[in-house]
C-alpha cells in the first residue's frame, strides 16, 4: 500500500492525569496530526472506556480509517483491547498499533513537562511510521487437547484437580511426593475454624484417588515441558517405588520386617519409620514403597525380608524409574511453598536448645496423629510444659536472615495454637512474642480477641536471644515490651518459632523446564497482579495456591477455582488462536544451509541440506521469536508483523531529529518490555532519551537493526531481553548473546568504540533495576562525542549493512 | 583455558576458564554487574 491510501487515525488518551498530568496530550495531538498518513487526531479522556472505544469505531467508519494508533497505556494492558476493538468495526486487528505514552513516558518524566511531551511525540511518530507499514494477518485456530495437568498435589493442587475432573476434562495430577497432601495434611487444626486439618483434607485426596477423570502420578517429577497453549507435551519422569502402587494393599508386613530405622520425615524426625514405609497414615495413594537410600536390599543376599512377606508381590526391588509422556492443552501450578529453615537464626538457639522446636514441629507435637499422639511435651524431658513462648516473624519481614515479605499466615497460626494449648492444657501460660499481630480475614479478629480473652499474653516486641539454663533445660528470653517500654525477662519451658514461607525448592527446577518467571521475592509473575492473577504471562499457564505468594488454606482453595475457571476457558473453548507472529520463508532467496534450522528453539523449520529444497516452517510449531531471521544471511525470512522494514521505520522515525542525543533500546516483549511497565507503574524516574522498540525476543534483532541506528547517528544502543535460562523462546537469546559478541567484534574493526552497543538481560520484576540501567545508559550516552558519532556514519555510509552471520553455535560464557 | 572479558559499562577486565561443553551461561561484570561483557577474541 503506498501512502496516498494511507488513512491513518490517531487516538491520544489523558488517561485522565495519569497521562495528561505530565504530558500535554494537546500538542501531542497537534503533532500527530501532521504525520504522513494520519487522516484524524483525537484527544480522549479514557480511550480504553466504552466511549474512548465508540470514538475509535466512529472514526474507523467515518474517515474509512485502515490504520489505527492509540498513544495510551502500555500495550501489554490494552493492546488486546483495541485489538478488539478495531476488529468490531471491521479492521483487521493487525493494523492496529500502541504507542506506550504512559508506562514509558508519562510516569517515568513526571517532573519535565517538556521533555515528556518532545518524547511522546516521538513515541507516536514510531507508532505512526510502524503503523504505515503494518500488513492484515489472519490468526491460526489451533485444536486444544482437553486434557490438563496440574504440578503439585497440595491442596491447591487437589481441589484444581478434581473442580476440572468433575467439569469433565481429563487431569493428570503430579505430585513429587509418595503422596498427595501437601503441608495441610501434616498440620493439626485449622484457622479460623478450629478443625481438623486432616479430616478436611483426607476426603478430598481419597476422591482425587479414584477419580476416573484424574490420572494420580505421585513419586513423580517433571523433566521437560515443549509446546505451546493447547498443545503442551509433558514428560514425567515417575519415580520407582519399588512397591507396585496398584497391587499393595497396604498390609505393612514390609514394614514390620524391615530391619532398617531412620528419622520419619512427615513427624519432623520426631519418630522413626522404617526404610520400607507408608508416608502417614491417611497417604492417597494407600500403597507402602521403599526408601532405596537406606534399604539393604538392593541384593536380596543382604536383605531381601520385604520381599519375602510381602503375600501381594507386589515389591520388585529392581523397579526403574519410568519416562511417561502426556500431551495436555492447559498447565495449572500448584507446587506451594516451602517453610523457612531457621537454623541460620542461630541467636534462636533452634539447633543448640532441644526445647526450641518451630512451627511445624509444634503442630506433629499437637497432633493427635503424631509421635505423641497428642500429647504436647517438651522434648527434652517429656514433661508437659508449662510456659510457652511463641516468637513470631521468624525468617518473614527481615532483611538480614530470612525473607523481607510477610508470609500471611503465621500470626493467625499462632493464634490457633495458643487455643489449641488452652483447651488441651488450661494450666499453661501462652507467651506470644510479635511486632504486629495481622489478623485480617474472616473470622480472624475474633480468633485472636479470643485467644486474649482466654489469657494467652501478646507480648509486643522480638526478642534479641534465647538463653538456655543448663540445669533445667528451660529458656530465658528478654525482650523489650514496646506497648510498655519496659525490659521484660520470662522464663519459659519451651519456645516455639513461628517460622515464615518461603517459595518452593522446586520452584527453581521448573522455571528451568517451562517459561515461568519469578518476582524480586522469589514467587511466580502472574501476568498481571490485579488483572491476571491466577494466569502466567506465558498463554495457557496458570497458578494456584503459595505458588504465587504465601496463602491460607482458604486461598489456595479459592485461587485453584479461579485457575481452573481460567483454563477452563480455553478448554472448553476447543480451539486456540494462534498467533499471526510467525516466520515466512523466501524458497527464491533460501539456498538450504540450515542455519535457520540449527537456531530455532522449537524445530519448527525443516530443511533438506542435500537436496536444496528450501527451507519450510511448521506454522504450528513456528513461536515468532525472530531468532531464524535475525540469523539468516541471505534475507530469506521474514517475520509476520515484526518484518525488518518496520523496525527499521520505527528507527528512522525515532533518529528523524537530534538523533545525537537518542537511545535506541530494543526491548523484548515478555521481560525487558515487561520490566520497562514495571519501573513507570513504579513511578521510577529517569532520563528522557531514550526510544523504545518492542520485538517479541532480542533473538529478532538483526545485526542491520543496530548499525542501522548507528549509521542515523544513535550515540548508543541497548539491546536488551530476558535473563539466559528465562528466555521465553527457550534459548533464542542465546543467540541474541552470539550477535553481540560479533557486533562488537565487527564495530571495533570498523573503528566504533564498542561500548555504544550495550547488552542487558533484565527480567519483568526487576523494574529498579531497569531504571537504574537507563541512567547508566544515559552516562554513557553523554560521553560520546559528535566527532565520534559523524565518524561513525561516514563509516557506515559505505559498509554493506547485512549482518555477517553464523554457523557456530552460540558461545559458552559466564 | 581462559577466556579475557571485559565489561563495556565499567571497563573492568577480568578472565575466566572456560569449558567449551559448559552450558551458555550468563555473562555478568563481577564489579558493576552489567551484561555488557565482551568476550575478547584471541589475537591471531
Amino acid at each position: 500500500m503506498n501512502s496516498e491510501e494511507l488513512r491513518i487515525g490517531v487516538f491520544v488518551c489523558d488517561c485522565g492525569l495519569n497521562i495528561a498530568g505530565s504530558v500535554d496530550t494537546e500538542k501531542v495531538r497537534e503533532s500527530a496530526e501532521k504525520l504522513d498518513g494520519v487522516v484524524v487526531s483525537v484527544r480522549n479522556k479514557y480511550t480504553c472506556a466504552d466511549p474512548g472505544q465508540e470514538e475509535i469505531k466512529r472514526c474507523i467508519r467515518e474517515y474509512s480509517l485502515n490504520r489505527v494508533v492509540v498513544a495510551s497505556c502500555t500495550p501489554r494492558m490494552h493492546e488486546s483491547t483495541f485489538r478488539n476493538c478495531v476488529a468490531q468495526a471491521g479492521l483487521n486487528p493487525y493494523l492496529f498499533e500502541m504507542a506506550s505514552i504512559r508506562e514509558h513516558c508519562s510516569w517515568v518524566h513526571l517532573h519535565d513537562r517538556e521533555a515528556a511531551t518532545d518524547k511522546a511525540k516521538d513515541i507516536v511518530k514510531i507508532a505512526v511510521s510502524r503503523a504505515r507499514l503494518l500488513q492484515p494477518q489472519e490468526e491460526t485456530k489451533i485444536p486444544i487437547t482437553d486434557k490438563a495437568l496440574v504440578i503439585g498435589g497440595g491442596v491447591a493442587g487437589i481441589q484444581a484437580a478434581l473442580d476440572l475432573a468433575d467439569a469433565g476434562h481429563q487431569v493428570y495430577l503430579v505430585e513429587k511426593a509418595a503422596s498427595v497432601g501437601g503441608i495441610m495434611a501434616q498440620l493439626d487444626k485449622t484457622f479460623p475454624t478450629m478443625d481438623c486439618s486432616i479430616c478436611v483434607l483426607g476426603p478430598k485426596m481419597m476422591d482425587v484417588g479414584r477419580h476416573h477423570q484424574i490420572t494420580l502420578m505421585t513419586y513423580s517429577q517433571i523433566e521437560a515441558i515443549s509446546g505451546y497453549v493447547g498443545n503442551f507435551t509433558v514428560r514425567v519422569r515417575k519415580k520407582a517405588r519399588y512397591v507396585d502402587e496398584t497391587v499393595c494393599n497396604s498390609c505393612g508386613r514390609c514394614a514390620e520386617v524391615c530391619p532398617v530405622v531412620v528419622p520419619d520425615e512427615f513427624q519432623q524426625g520426631f519418630s522413626s519409620r522404617k526404610a520400607a514405609y507408608i508416608p502417614f497414615p491417611q497417604a492417597v495413594p494407600s500403597s507402602y514403597l521403599i526408601d532405596m537410600e537406606h534399604c539393604l536390599g538392593n541384593s536380596p543376599i543382604t536383605c531381601g525380608k520385604c520381599v519375602d512377606v510381602c503375600e501381594k508381590d507386589c515389591i520388585d526391588l529392581n523397579m526403574q524409574d519410568e519416562l511417561v509422556d502426556i500431551d495436555v492443552g492447559v498447565i495449572i501450578v500448584a507446587t506451594g511453598m516451602d517453610v523457612y529453615d531457621p537454623t541460620a537464626l542461630d541467636e534462636y538457639g533452634y539447633t543448640r536448645f532441644e526445647n526450641v522446636i518451630a512451627t511445624m514441629e509444634f503442630e506433629r507435637l499437637i497432633c493427635g496423629g503424631g509421635p505423641t499422639e497428642g500429647k504436647l511435651v517438651r522434648p527434652s524431658d517429656y514433661q508437659v510444659p508449662k510456659r510457652i513462648g511463641f516468637i513470631q516473624c521468624v525468617g518473614s519481614r527481615t532483611e538480614d536472615k530470612g525473607y523481607p515479605y510477610c508470609s500471611n499466615v503465621c500470626c493467625m497460626n499462632t493464634i490457633k495454637d495458643s487455643l489449641l494449648i488452652n483447651e488441651h492444657y488450661p494450666d499453661t501460660e501462652v507467651f506470644v512474642f510479635y511486632m504486629d499481630i495481622r489478623a485480617y480475614g474472616k473470622g480472624f479478629e475474633d480468633l485472636y480477641r479470643r485467644s486474649k480473652e482466654e489469657g494467652v499474653h501478646y507480648i509486643r516486641g522480638l526478642p534479641g536471644e534465647v538463653i538456655e539454663d543448663p540445669d533445667t533445660k528451660n529458656l530465658i528470653i528478654r525482650v523489650e515490651n514496646t506497648t510498655t517500654c519496659l525490659v521484660e525477662e520470662h522464663e519459659l519451658d519451651m519456645v516455639v518459632l513461628s517460622v515464615g514461607l518461603k517459595p518452593s525448592d522446586d520452584l527453581k527446577h521448573l522455571t528451568g523446564i517451562i517459561n515461568i518467571s519469578q518476582t524480586a521475592d522469589g514467587f511466580v509473575m502472574e501476568a498481571h497482579p490485579k488483572l491476571r492473577p491466577v494466569d502466567a504471562p506465558t498463554p495457557g499457564i496458570f497458578f494456584a495456591g503459595s505458588v504465587e505468594a504465601p496463602k491460607d488454606i482458604k486461598d489456595s482453595v479459592t485461587q485453584a477455582g479461579a485457575a481452573v475457571a481460567r483454563a477452563s476457558i480455553l478448554l472448553n473453548s476447543g480451539t486456540v488462536h494462534g498467533d499471526a507472529v510467525k516466520a515466512v520463508i523466501d524458497p527464491e532467496k533460501c539456498p538450504s544451509c540450515g542455519l535457520c534450522a540449527r537456531v530455532c528453539p522449537f524445530g519448527a523449520i525443516e530443511v533438506d541440506v542435500k537436496a536444496k529444497t528450501g527451507a519450510r516452517v511448521i506454522a504450528a510449531a513456528c513461536a515468532g521469536c525472530g531468532a531464524c531471521a535475525a540469523e539468516c544471511r541471505f534475507e530469506a525470512i521474514t517475520i509476520q508483523h515484526f518484518l525488518d522494514d518496520q523496525i527499521l521505520a520505527q528507527i528512522n522515525a525515532a533518529l528523524e531529529e537530534e538523533p545525537e542525543k537518542k537511545i535506541i533500546t530494543f526491548l523484548c516483549n515478555w521481560c525487558s518490555y515487561a520490566a520497562s511497565d514495571m519501573a513507570g507503574i513504579s513511578r521510577m524516574q529517569y532520563p528522557p532519551n531514550n526510544r523504545f522498540i518492542r520485538v517479541m525476543c532480542s533473538g529478532r534483532v538483526d545485526e542491520h537493526f543496530i548499525l542501522h541506528a548507528f549509521k542515523l547517528g544513535a550515540p548508543i544502543v541497548l539491546l536488551s531481553g530476558c535473563h539466559i535460562g528465562d528466555c521465553h523462546y527457550s534459548s533464542a537469546n542465546h543467540w541474541t548473546m552470539k550477535r553481540a559478541d560479533r557486533l562488537w567484534n565487527r564495530m571495533e574493526k570498523l573503528g566504533i568504540r564498542p561500548e555504544r552497543l550495550q547488552l542487558e538481560w533484565i527480567s519483568a520484576a526487576e523494574g529498579p533495576r531497569f531504571a537504574k540501567i537507563m541512567h547508566d545508559i544515559e552516562d554513557l550516552r553523554q560521553k560520546v562525542t559528535q566527532e565520534e558519532i559523524e565518524r561513525t556514519k561516514e563509516v557506515l555510509a559505505v559498509e554493506k549493512l547485512t549482518h555477517l552471520g553464523s554457523i557456530e553455535e552460540p558461545s559458552v560464557a559466564s | 583455558m581462559e577466556e579475557s572479558l571485559k565489561c563495556l559499562r565499567c571497563g573492568h577486565e577480568y578472565k575466566i576458564s572456560a569449558d567449551p561443553k559448559r552450558k551458555v551461561m550468563e555473562r555478568v561484570c563481577p564489579r558493576c554487574k552489567s551484561n555488557s561483557v565482551r568476550k575478547i577474541p584471541l589475537k591471531k
